[in-house]
């Protein structure tokens, strides 16, 4: 388990370089517009959580002071990016790795409240992350009994280690509620995100009737038959070639494109993000690498 | 195929706990399309209300905001009332979650 221990560490440790630019129609009139902000941005943390100082740079620049109502959000070409999507997650479905910095623009006028949640305080992502743990906690182990013994100072120190980046603080409390024993669980908690269409979950039992580990091929034609087409799978070579023209999915985790033949445990205990959680996300090979917009530009 | 939901009265009925909310029709995950209802049943904690008529069908593909709406508009709640929903008696789901994702997640628990 070891090298496994590795891999889950350098999934903690991955980053993004974000470069965010404030809105253009939120430009104090008649002053040059602020110099971006860069932030190099943990791939399992969320927008929330990184933009503190980019927050205080941008109402810096304002001429008229923020509004009491005045929340900020973030924008990806004028689509509302969900806060409560971990950054890494976000990044899979709509950046790409050959368009570096990540260019996202900020807001704190007009929330879109029809397209995500309202965030006013960072207390708001803790809270979510505790749900999500507990929900994970549910399928992984049947009850959410193990988080929900924690001691108040477990769950403190299980989000400051999430925090502050601390992989050893932050899996002295977590090993608990997602033991690493060998022991495998009686579901895997998994999400799978496309740009169409809403997030998938559902139970998944990482071993077989046969006694095998399943594999994240049996995971996804499982999920997404449409996509993953059962028993055919993972087609011979004639079959690629005769659909080379249909658009194929691509798989995404944790930045990597794993090879179907996974085991979806393996990929729970090394790849899943702090919230316990599988995210899985499916690109098709046509969609466009960033949503069309060539009026932003990354400001070198 | 759509699938049939069973009729309301035939769904097992558990007695104990104090959960808020619990979809609970047995079905297998896999026949739960998009487009089909799940039954949704409320179960009042602490000094919620309780309420005439707990369980409701909601079309699976809704987000869990459709149902804390619902539900807002059901015990005639004004914006200021404080309302909180628990799966499981566990965790209290993200408003956008699906009510399909949200069904399937309590089909987890033993």
């Amino acid at each position: 388990m070891g090298e496994d221990k590795e891999i889950s560490r350098q999934v903690w440790d991955g980053r993004i370089p974000i470069c965010f630019t404030l809105a253009e129609d939120e430009h104090t009139p008649g002053q040059d517009p602020p110099p971006p902000y860069y932030v190099l941005a943990p791939r399992i943390s969320y927008l929330t959580l990184v933009t503190d100082a980019c927050q205080r740079h941008f109402l810096n620049s304002k001429r008229e002071p923020p509004n009491f109502d005045d929340e900020f959000w973030c924008d990806l070409n004028g689509m509302p990016l969900k806060w409560n999507y971990p950054i890494g997650v976000l990044f899979d479905l709509y950046g790409s790795p050959d368009m570096l910095p990540w260019n996202i623009t900020v807001h704190f006028q007009v929330y879109p409240e029809d397209d995500i949640l309202h965030c006013a305080e960072k207390s708001v992502v803790e809270e979510h992350m505790l749900s999500c743990l507990k929900e994970a906690d549910c399928i992984r182990n049947g009850s959410a009994k193990r988080t929900l013994n924690l001691l108040k100072k477990d769950v403190k120190q299980l989000w400051d280690g999430f925090r502050s980046g601390n992989y050893e603080r932050y899996w002295q409390i977590n090993k608990r509620l997602a033991p690493h024993d060998g022991e495998s669980a009686k579901n895997i908690p998994f999400r799978i995100y496309r740009r169409q269409g809403g997030v998938v979950m559902g139970p998944f039992n990482p071993i077989n009737e046969q006694g095998e580990f399943q594999t994240l091929g049996d995971l996804l034609s499982t999920c997404l038959p449409d996509l993953y087409p059962p028993a055919t799978s993972y087609a011979s070579e004639t079959d690629n070639l005769q659909h080379s023209l249909k658009p194929t999915p691509i798989v995404i985790i944790q930045g990597v494109q794993p090879s179907l033949e996974t085991p979806v445990q393996w990929l729970s205990d090394s790849c899943s993000h702090p919230d316990n959680f599988l995210h899985i996300v499916i690109r098709m090979s046509d969609e466009e690498v960033e949503i069309a917009d060539d009026s932003v530009q990354p400001p070198m | 195929m759509s699938v049939q939901q069973p009729p309301i009265d035939e769904l097992p009925s558990t007695v104990s706990g104090t959960e808020t909310i619990i979809p609970k029709p047995k079905l297998a995950p896999k026949r739960v399309a998009a487009k089909d209802k799940v039954v949704v049943r409320f179960r009042a904690a602490g000094n919620a209300p309780i309420m005439k008529q707990a369980k409701f069908k909601i079309t699976a593909n809704e987000s869990f905001q459709t149902v804390i709406d619902f539900l807002r508009r059901q015990l005639k709640f004004n914006q200021h009332d404080s309302l909180f929903l628990y799966i499981n008696q566990a965790f209290q789901p993200s408003p956008d979650e699906l009510v399909i994702n949200l069904f399937k997640v309590s089909e987890c628990a033993v």
